[in-house]
């Protein structure tokens, strides 16, 4: 019998500035999370990355590796670091950042998050982000339940929306 | 549930120049675009162009692709955001069509649009185009209509598009 | 005197209330598998997803490669072309006339522990007997020296409808704890 699914979970659009943007006490109940955020940097031209953090953890635990291209380049990176990385954004040219969130609350795994991050425009001065596609890993056996989202620096800015869907298995 | 269909619409036997949903509610968060299309064009791909609200300016695209032997990046201010190379044209394998995907976030907001494809052109060779595109449309009008089609030529019969709005 | 139709409009159009995505089959492993099948898939959906994460079950190994067949095709009806990113460099490369689509690296029970590699695939418009099968699948893992962040399609080079999906390891089997998921989607 199917079973029809892909549930809002939480919606949130800034109508002021933030310093981060937490989705918390997320419920076990689904196999998959979907984020779907677009976010405003606080610094005109000046890029700042957006960053995302899972249940308070602070250490380096998000292992990643991208492909990217940038208009000009294609590129591949990894890092092992403290935050997943979402891409860059300015005042008026954001990041929309979709991550995909595999068995989130299985305890026997450490947890796959797939993202597609876009910026086409260019912040003068700074690496274009253009379009990216990344595996990131949370090495960590814990369920989700709180997803974090904040910038290097300065604020995420009015007009950013953030959309949390969720998909049962 | 938040994934809603909208419409489907499939080219007819006559083909279509285009397919374009028109009068979009604006009580969604995001759209979903979902296309499986050929074209009669003479070469093996194509690009396809992805227009919003009749709009033919306005937009910008940076792109990573791969065509079964090189990786490049390109950009684009086109009329419409770009899949380089996207669609299969007349000359790919016959009976082949393009697996294509738009996402809109927050299409009825008051700011400028971010707009992420997804798109693959296959081919019984070793030559096919993989690409994500990084797009976005500069309008802050709500999204009311979008529109696919290939570049200087028709779509063919049983070309597809199917507008979902997740809210 | 001939006529092009110039466009395909379809207006004053508004979401219907029933929801568009349903979970049609799903498979948790609880013991180790050779391959896993979703079979008697219905053709009354437009499009299909297929969502998963993957290890192997061998310890001396530290990766694998996952294949895909549709309706049982054991012949060479099949291409695929992958572009990935490793780390380092982005790779583009493509096979035609083979016997499965994919190919992709995921971990095997020799990788780091608890380590599981995540596919996102999605079949357009499968149940028509007008097209061939194209598909497109997102997938990455951190496997060490098999880093990947990739974008694969796939050609079944035969028009009949999707009606089963197998997917298979190269050589030895699935982990328990790895998990598939079908779901259609109405159109």
């Amino acid at each position: 019998m199917p079973t029809p699914t892909y549930d809002l979970i939480a919606s949130n659009v800034l109508g002021t500035s933030a310093a981060s943007i937490t989705f918390s006490s997320i419920s076990s109940s689904y196999r998959d999370l979907v984020l779907v955020a677009r976010m405003f940097g606080s610094t005109p031209d000046v890029a700042r990355e957006m960053r995302l953090r899972v249940n308070s953890d602070t250490g380096s635990n998000y292992s990643s590796v991208s492909m990217n291209g940038d208009g000009s380049s294609a590129t591949s990176a990894t890092s092992t670091i403290s935050y997943g990385q979402l891409g860059t954004a300015d005042t008026t040219k954001p990041i929309l950042s979709i991550l995909q969130f595999l068995d989130y609350s299985a305890t026997d795994k450490h947890k796959p998050i797939l993202l597609r991050a876009n910026r086409p425009e260019v912040i003068t001065g700074y690496t274009t982000t253009g379009a990216d596609a990344k595996a990131i890993r949370w090495a960590n056996t814990a369920a989700i339940d709180t997803i974090l989202l904040y910038p290097s620096s300065g604020n995420i800015e009015a007009g950013s929306s953030f959309y949390l869907y969720g998909i049962v298995s | 549930m938040a994934m809603t269909l909208v419409s489907t619409v499939t080219v007819g036997s006559g083909g279509a120049a285009s397919i374009e949903f028109t009068g979009i509610a604006g009580t969604g968060k995001d759209l979903l675009f979902l296309f499986s299309g050929r074209d009669n064009s003479g070469g093996a791909t194509n690009d396809l162009l992805l227009t919003v609200n009749g709009a033919t300016t306005g937009y910008a695209d940076r792109n990573l692709a791969g065509n079964g032997s090189t990786a490049l990046s390109l950009s684009s201010n086109s009329a419409g955001v770009r899949a380089w190379q996207g669609g299969n044209g007349g000359a790919s394998t016959s009976n082949t069509f393009s697996n294509y995907q738009a996402y809109i976030s927050n299409y009825a907001s008051s700011v400028a649009k971010s707009i992420s494809v997804d798109s693959v052109e296959e081919n019984n060779s070793s030559t096919a185009v993989q690409q994500i595109v990084a797009g976005s449309y500069s309008g802050t009008s709500a999204i009311t209509s979008i529109k696919i089609q290939s570049s200087g030529a028709n779509l063919v019969q049983y070309s597809t598009a199917s507008l979902y709005i997740i809210s | 005197m001939s006529f092009i139709l110039l466009g395909i409009l379809n207006s004053q159009v508004t979401a219907s209330a029933a929801g568009a995505y349903d979970l049609l089959q799903t498979t948790v492993l609880t013991s180790s598998a050779s391959s896993v099948t979703f079979s008697s898939i219905p053709s009354d959906y437009k499009h299909l997803q297929i969502r998963a994460v993957i290890r192997g079950n061998d310890v001396n190994y530290g990766a694998a490669y996952l294949r895909i067949r549709t309706n049982g095709d054991t012949s060479s009806s099949y291409a695929f072309h992958s572009l990935y990113g490793d780390g380092s460099s982005v790779t583009s490369n493509g096979f035609s006339s083979q016997s499965y689509l994919m190919n992709f690296i995921y971990p095997e029970d020799g990788a780091t522990a608890n380590m599981f590699s995540p596919i996102v695939l999605d079949v357009l418009d499968y149940a028509s007997t007008n097209k061939n099968t194209t598909f497109k699948m997102f997938a990455g893992g951190q496997v060490s020296g098999n880093e990947r962040s990739a974008l694969y399609s796939g050609l079944w080079n035969n028009t009949s409808a999707v009606n089963s999906l197998l997917f298979y390891p190269a050589g030895g089997s699935f982990k328990t704890g790895s998990r598939f998921s079908l779901y259609g989607i109405k159109g």
